[in-house]
């Protein structure tokens, strides 16, 4: 049996057609049920439904063999896990934004507010620029509105939300797409098993 | 004997079934005091699995910490010598952050060194010892194989390798190939270079397919060489039978600073991590002082195996004696002895206490007595 694990909402649904598609199907799984784990013991494959930020973990340890994940999540928590296909879709970007017509100060650290702290604090360290980051866990465009913060990290997909707060990307720090992560473990003893998915998935790109 | 085996837990017959390997291989136990300098561990944070050490200061103001792991205190107290080889084998306890429970953690971990001159002898027999390690956990296991050489030889191809070090062993540590391949072109690599690179990255896992595509790589001379010494090892391995049980696999990568050539990485089915970890790691032993000398050795992680065979326990044989006021003390002594030579084990007890069934109590004076 292999174990999936897949983000509930649009990700998930989107990648679990494309696993329909190469044969995988385990019935209307996205339907309205409130079901959480679905097996088809006829093609040996069970998936489970669980919160996007949830899903690294669950394959870290085990639960599940395979998963798909955000790339903003696996630079956030770095799981130790494989990441063997980048799917193409959900695509964004993980920037630093600002409001219009910031200017830099660069005698104090910089105030950054984020949901990706490790991100933000890795690509700073980079840049040997001292930094104050202040966790929050939405509306992350208020921060610089509120003068709680200089510039904000999070991700941009169309830029919409940054233009009608009055805030623009200043510098992009990584493209960010949709990730088929796998146990390390489980990939050693279902190698074929995983290996079949994805190449099932790489050519419906 | 035969009937304490039947109490103990995974972890423990594994332990001693690999004390008694370790023992018949001639390897000496070598004990280690429980605190360790922590400026040892700060001169050589790399070499750690997680960065943060759990620290104290002493009577006298020294600042020791709690061992996060063994092979450093074993190599500066050694006294091999490029002539005089040492071979040891240790049970300790390291302690480690764990980054999903955000709390230290106690593990149990045995493993063994070889200190000294490290040859082509020394390495297979390190490797046997690590497959004969794993069969004593799970006979459905594997161990993955890698070499340092791969990932120095793609950095040296590189124009611009050494700016894009740690992204490439990221990415090879992920068996990531998108992003292993944009990377490598970033740093410069031609697109034929690249796509080999990423084809042996990909193949990971059948010895034979992979060594083949190793062989492919050009402008690599430390990995051509690296690849004939993993060819002559693999034919080795295969006449102690086992083929099946090896895998080749570019994508494991430890710290080449510390570590160089051979590496490897094993498995059993029923746990989700790796559960040994090792390889040749002369630039650590050259690093605290000891020039000439090669080192190489392995763990094993003891601590959370148990609750990955829980099927393994055997149901409890057991019963538990209520006796009353009044009871002859000797006499419900004298029915538990009854019942423990007939292979139960047998508490006694004024009151019943949770975790009995009803068929496992017993009131003294009941049939069964």
């Amino acid at each position: 049996m292999l174990n999936i694990a897949l983000p509930k909402g649009r990700l998930g649904e989107k990648v679990y057609k494309k696993l329909e598609e190469s044969g995988y199907n385990c019935g209307d799984i996205y339907g309205d049920s409130r079901k959480l784990i679905f097996t088809n013991d006829e093609i040996g494959v069970s998936y489970f439904l669980v919160k996007p930020s949830d899903v690294a973990i669950y394959v870290e340890l085990g639960a599940a063999d395979i998963g798909v994940v955000g790339k903003d999540i696996l630079l956030e928590s770095s799981p130790d896990v494989y990441e063997l296909l980048d799917l193409g879709f959900g695509k964004c970007r993980m920037a630093v934004a600002a409001k219009n017509g910031y200017v830099e100060d660069l005698s104090r650290p910089l105030r950054i507010a984020t949901k990706f702290v490790n991100i933000a604090k890795n690509y700073f360290d980079t840049k040997n620029r001292e930094t104050e980051i202040i966790k929050l866990y939405g509306s992350i465009e208020l921060a610089p509105i509120l003068g709680i913060s200089d510039v904000i990290v999070d991700i941009v997909e169309t830029g919409t939300t940054l233009r009608e707060n009055d805030l623009s990307v200043i510098e992009e720090i990584v493209p960010i797409s949709a990730r088929l992560i796998a146990n390390k473990s489980s990939y050693k003893f279902k190698q074929s098993q995983i290996d079949k998915i994805v190449e099932g998935l790489r050519q419906q790109d | 004997m035969k009937d304490v085996l039947k109490y103990l837990t995974k972890d423990e017959k594994v332990y001693l079934s690999l004390l008694n390997l370790y023992e018949s291989m001639g390897f000496d136990k070598f004990k280690l005091h429980k605190f360790e300098d922590y400026s040892l561990y700060l001169k050589n944070k790399s070499f750690l699995t997680g960065e943060y050490v759990l620290t104290f200061t002493d009577n006298n103001g020294k600042l020791l910490a709690l061992k996060p792991d063994i092979t450093l205190s074993i190599v500066k107290n050694t006294k091999a010598t490029a002539c005089q080889s040492e071979k040891v084998y240790y049970h300790e306890n390291v302690y480690r952050f764990d980054k999903h429970s955000h709390e230290y953690k106690e593990i149990s971990q045995i493993g063994l060194e070889v200190l000294g001159n490290i040859d082509e002898a020394v390495e297979f027999e390190t490797v046997v010892m690590a497959l004969k390690s794993l069969e004593a956990i799970d006979e459905d296991f594997v161990l993955d194989v890698s070499h340092t050489a791969f990932f120095e030889d793609v950095l040296l191809a590189l124009p611009d390798g050494e700016k894009f070090k740690s992204q490439i062993a990221e990415c090879i540590r992920a068996k990531n190939p998108h992003d292993f391949l944009r990377t490598l072109e970033e740093a410069g690599a031609s697109n034929k270079f690249a796509a080999d690179a990423e084809e042996i990255l990909s193949f990971g896992g059948d010895f034979v397919k992979t060594l083949s595509a190793a062989a492919k790589l050009d402008r690599m001379p430390n990995f051509s060489k690296a690849v004939e010494g993993l060819q002559k090892l693999y034919l080795r391995l295969c006449e102690c039978g086992f083929s099946d049980k090896l895998r080749l696999d570019f994508s494991l990568l430890n710290d080449t600073d510390y570590y160089n050539g051979i590496i490897f990485q094993g498995y059993v089915k029923k746990v989700p991590h790796s559960v040994l970890s090792g390889g040749r790691y002369d630039r650590l032993v050259k690093k605290l002082g000891k020039n000439g000398v090669g080192g190489m050795g392995f763990a094993i992680y003891l601590s959370d195996m148990s609750a990955f065979y829980s099927d393994e326990k055997a149901a409890k044989k057991q019963r538990v004696i209520i006796y009353g006021e009044g009871d002859d003390i000797n006499a419900v002594e004298k029915a538990a002895d009854k019942l423990r030579q007939k292979g139960f084990r047998v508490r006694v007890e004024k009151n019943p206490p949770s975790g009995f069934k009803q068929n496992e109590i017993i009131f003294f004076g009941g049939e069964l007595c």
